[in-house]
């Protein structure tokens, strides 16, 4: 059996074809985040009346996954997430278990070999981090087997390419370009720069906070999401000042993207057998979602010189989920290749 | 010789008449032909408007690359040639009655098609063979020009009716009568080339193209500068003048006419110069060029007999040669007189290699013996049992050339071959085309063929009786192959009785594997039944008749596979390839579930919750005002402050003024307590 897991900042989403009915898959997606609120009776009596999940440790409760973000009105207290700065939390014990708790709920149950096909975060921290996935996925009884988003984006938006271009995907703390050819990855970076990124920069320069009863400041971010995600919203019509401001950020971000993608097409490994080859770009990646993107990088594109080696800009149509269905292609297509050689 | 056969197998296929598949396009519809599987006349939809990219997403060529060009109106021009796939998304309208060709440029490997258009009728003709223009003369018409594209450009090409019609061209049929008429008349003749002095600007209004009488106007508008009226002799059939390309024409209902410069009616006005009548140019271009055309079909033929008497010579000169000298050495030898005469040898056919028909009935013959080398991949399974049973002699070597020589060669006795019907093992090498011959033979025409072994007294002269060994052909040691090279892309094993595989097979398919060579030696000739009846009995021989009724594929199948280590059947990865191809295109449905999470759970540790903004250090002692600390020291005791912080056990130092904001707040507590 063959499953995908993408363990993203933002949300970990997993995807399987359904036990009952091949030609479905069932898709699992909770928000990698927790909320606390404090340990009291009313508290456990209003998550408990609204069957709400919860963990208890030590003098307050933690409510994790998608329910965290309908709790924190209780507290008024923002969400933590549990990949902190893109990372496996080192001190923040309760985040890791709770990484396994939702691994769990999001893996199937496996009664023979099954093959997990997983990405965490990248960065600086990828290699701790796919260590520690790696134990946990196995942990769960099934075999891990770590892919490239960059790759699963190929995979899942590519084939009218040949499964050749470039994808870039722009995750919660890390984005993520790489180039592929007939669905082989040749060339990747990652920075270490995302939507987190820009939220807290724009959160920090236009003084968006929110405070705790216990007189902590917070930058509320959620609040920036919520407006950046607003349709009205768009990167190349700016009205005020914090749209400008969302701009000029989006803008530097896709212009280390737009360099990563001259640098890698120069590089000796990309350019010996797509010298000269006009490629295609897909984006994916909840912050790509935005109004104003696909310009805005076609802009940075084009400062940079390389928009003669473009054929195509475009945002893939699943653009959030699209690299763990890219994950469980590649793991079918392994099965597939398995069975032909046995 | 061999290319010889099949090329004259080839003209002789060329000459033979065939039939073609016509459709035809009426007012409400429209003709999608060139690179396409189906090219067919397509209803114009109703209240729709159709497009280039439309109609062929409903011919399932939306994804090639490619450019489609549009034919339309009377007379026939090309309104439109696009890029598929678009680079935008606009696309080309299209009226009824459009002829769209659509021409890959990766090439294309279908089935091949040509439009004629004539004066009654425009049909799409499937071509199976090379077409010539004239044979797409219809009644009084014949083609006069064709409009062929390629790479997006289309070109309007005169024709003559011997030069050869290609794929994807639309052949404009039109009457020689109204060539010329118009031009002989004068400028300004109806609907004809209006021709004027060099200097002069010439127009091209309606000229150039043949107007469709089904779809518009009258016949006696066809018309096409670039037809000769005389076969050049400077220039081939497939010359291209510089009127054969003719510029895009405008349509009739277009008032305005493109002028032609007075460069390019030079070449025109030359040739109108001709005083000839072109109706009886164009007749003795058709003939000239048919009679071209049966001068060298016939000089073809004359080569290829020239050069079948010539290798017959040769190779009558050959064995005599060697019959001459085998008597010279029998003479001084006489130990080696069980050679067999010349005689005998004729009597041989060289081993693994039917009886291969003489050149007469290889021409005559449905399956000629040239032609099963091409069959080899498709019985290489089946003709395992059949060359491991009819096995030749060691060192037995077979050459491409046996057919050749074993045309004229009398067939051996049916005593002969019963007696040299016997199975051999040893180092016996087989070349692939013999085990295909054979194969063919004896599955494909049973009752016509007949199969000998050689035996090894068989040898035209042994191997140590010659000056040397360089007039034989070096045996190539070829490795042996294993059961797993041996696997062809159908997936189907080939046993080998050879090899250690072979030996581990279960000993009933070795025998079923034997009585089929047995049948399909038996098969060919009927008066060998007698010689094998007597060697089996009346069950044996029910089983075999049984089995020479049965198809080959059935006879086959009825044989229990032999297992062969590290291959397995194919498995039915059609239905898994498909759900992988579905995943690919996002085409499967994707159920979005919650999931299960347990309702209470208990955690270890302490959670560190969200980045602070602002973490105020813990105050342990706030020093007293400045003023009240001079004024009133000891009024009001130093009381520790709680941070609000309870998550930051590390203390940092205070900022100096920090601590001097709060001691102005503390201080202006104190005097609010104070009034």
């Amino acid at each position: 059996m063959i499953t995908a897991i993408d363990f993203g900042c933002d949300a970990i989403r997993s995807a399987f074809r359904s036990m009952e009915n091949r030609r479905q898959i069932s898709l699992f997606s909770e928000r990698a985040q927790y909320t606390v609120l404090p340990n009291t009776h009313t508290h456990l009596q209003a998550l408990a009346d609204n069957h709400i999940s919860y963990a208890t440790c030590e003098d307050s409760l933690v409510v994790f996954g998608n329910q965290a973000a309908s709790v924190r009105w209780l507290s008024k207290t923002p969400s933590a997430p549990l990949f902190t700065d893109g990372s496996v939390p080192r001190e923040d014990a309760p985040a890791r278990q709770i990484l396994s708790i939702l691994t769990r709920a999001l893996l199937p149950a496996v009664d023979t070999v099954g093959y997990c096909f997983y990405t965490g975060p990248g960065g600086t921290a990828e290699d701790d981090n796919k260590e520690f996935l790696s134990r946990l996925i196995r942990m769960h009884g099934w075999i891990p087997i770590q892919g490239s988003p960059g790759n699963a984006v190929i995979l899942a938006s590519g084939s009218e390419n040949r499964f050749t271009g470039i994808s870039v995907i722009v995750g919660a703390e890390s984005t993520r370009i790489a180039i592929a050819r007939f669905g082989q990855e040749l060339s990747s970076e990652t920075l270490n720069v995302g939507s987190n990124w820009i939220d807290n920069e724009l959160a920090s320069q236009h003084e968006m906070k929110t405070w705790a009863p216990s007189g902590d400041c917070y930058l509320d971010l959620e609040a920036v999401r919520d407006w950046k995600h607003d349709p009205s919203v768009n990167l190349r019509s700016a009205g005020n000042e914090r749209e400008r401001t969302l701009g000029r950020l989006y803008d530097v971000v896709l212009g280390r993207i737009a360099r990563s993608i001259r640098e890698q097409l120069g590089s000796m490994a990309v350019d010996s057998v797509l010298a000269g080859e006009r490629l295609s770009v897909a984006c994916a990646g909840g912050a790509a979602l935005i109004n104003g993107f696909i310009p805005a990088l076609t802009d940075r594109l084009v400062e940079h010189d390389i928009a003669g080696r473009i054929t195509t800009l475009r945002v893939v149509e699943d653009a959030e989920t699209c690299v763990v269905r890219g994950l469980m292609i590649q793991g079918e297509l392994e099965q597939l290749t398995a069975t032909r050689a046995a | 010789m061999e290319r010889l056969t099949r090329l004259f197998l080839f003209a002789c296929l060329c000459l033979s008449t065939s039939s073609v598949n016509a459709q035809q396009i009426t007012q409400d519809s429209y003709l999608l032909a060139g690179d396409v599987q189906t090219p067919e006349v397509r209803p114009y939809p109703t209240g729709t408007q159709m497009t280039v990219q439309r109609l062929l997403m409903d011919a399932r060529q939306a994804g090639v690359q490619g450019t489609a060009t549009v034919l339309r109106g009377q007379p026939l021009t090309v309104a439109a040639t696009e890029l598929c796939p678009p680079a935008s998304t606009s696309s080309a309208a299209l009226l009824p009655g459009d002829i769209v060709i659509f021409r890959a440029l990766q090439g294309w490997n279908g089935p091949q098609n040509v439009v004629r258009v004539s004066s009654s009728s425009v049909d799409v003709h499937n071509l199976t063979r090379p077409v010539t223009a004239g044979q797409l003369s219809t009644g009084d018409e014949s083609p006069a020009f064709v409009f062929r594209s390629e790479f997006g450009r289309s070109t309007q090409l005169s024709v003559a009716p011997g030069d050869i019609i290609q794929h994807g061209d639309v052949v404009i049929l039109g009457r020689p009568t109204a060539l010329t008429t118009p031009l002989a008349a004068g400028p300004a003749s109806a609907g004809g080339l209006d021709v004027r002095p060099a200097s002069s600007p010439v127009t091209i209004e309606g000229s150039n193209f043949l107007t469709i009488p089904g779809m518009a106007a009258a016949p006696g508008e066809v018309q096409s500068v670039s037809a000769p009226t005389e076969p050049s002799s400077t220039g081939t059939p497939f010359d291209v003048s510089p009127f054969d390309t003719v510029p895009p024409a405008i349509a009739a209902d277009e008032p305005p006419a493109p002028t032609v410069t007075a460069e390019e009616t030079d070449a025109q006005i030359a040739s109108l110069t001709e005083p000839e009548p072109a109706e009886q140019g164009t007749a003795n271009a058709e003939s000239l060029w048919n009679g071209l055309f049966v001068l060298g079909i016939v000089l073809a033929l004359g080569l290829i007999t020239i050069g079948w008497v010539k290798t017959q010579q040769e190779q009558r000169l050959e064995q005599e040669a060697a019959a001459r000298m085998k008597d010279g050495l029998s003479a001084g030898h006489p130990q080696i007189d069980t050679q067999p005469a010349m005689s005998d040898i004729d009597s041989v056919t060289v081993p693994g290699i039917v009886d291969g028909p003489s050149l007469a009935d290889a021409t005559t013959t449905d399956a000629p013996a040239s032609n099963t080398e091409f069959e080899l991949s498709a019985f290489i399974p089946q003709s395992v049992e059949a060359s491991n049973q009819v096995s030749p002699p060691h060192d037995a070597q077979v050459d491409e050339d046996c057919p050749v020589l074993s045309a004229g060669i009398e067939p051996s006795q049916p005593g002969e071959e019963a007696d040299n019907r016997q199975v051999t093992g040893g180092d016996t090498k087989i070349e692939p085309k013999a085990i295909a011959s054979v194969e063919v033979d004896t599955l494909e025409n049973p009752p016509s063929s007949s199969l000998a072994a050689q035996t090894a007294g068989a040898q035209l002269v042994a191997p140590t009786e010659w000056f040397g060994e360089d007039w034989r052909k070096p045996i190539v040691e070829e490795p042996e192959e294993t059961a797993a090279d041996r696997i062809v892309e159908d997936g189907s094993p080939i046993a080998d009785t050879s090899s250690p595989i072979a030996e581990e097979l279960p000993t009933s398919a070795v025998a079923a594997a034997a009585e089929v060579a047995n049948v399909a030696e038996s098969r060919p000739a009927t008066d060998m039944v007698p010689a094998v009846e007597d060697d089996i009995d009346d069950t044996e021989i029910e089983v075999l008749r049984q089995r020479q009724a049965a198809p080959p594929a059935e006879v086959l199948a009825s044989f229990p596979q032999p297992e062969v280590p590290g291959y397995s059947e194919p498995q039915p990865v059609s239905q898994e390839r498909q759900d992988v191809e579905d995943l690919i295109e996002n085409r499967i449905p994707v159920n979005l579930q919650q999931a299960s999470l347990p309702l209470s759970v208990s955690l270890y540790g302490k959670p560190s919750g969200p980045k602070r903004l602002r973490i105020d250090a813990a105050h342990t002692e706030i020093a007293p005002p400045h003023m009240m600390s001079r004024s009133r020291r000891g009024r009001r005791p130093a009381q520790s402050v709680k941070s609000a912080s309870t998550t930051a056990p590390v203390t940092k130092p205070t900022d100096s003024s920090e601590t001097a904001g709060l001691d102005k707040a503390l201080n202006y507590i104190d005097e609010q307590l104070d009034k």
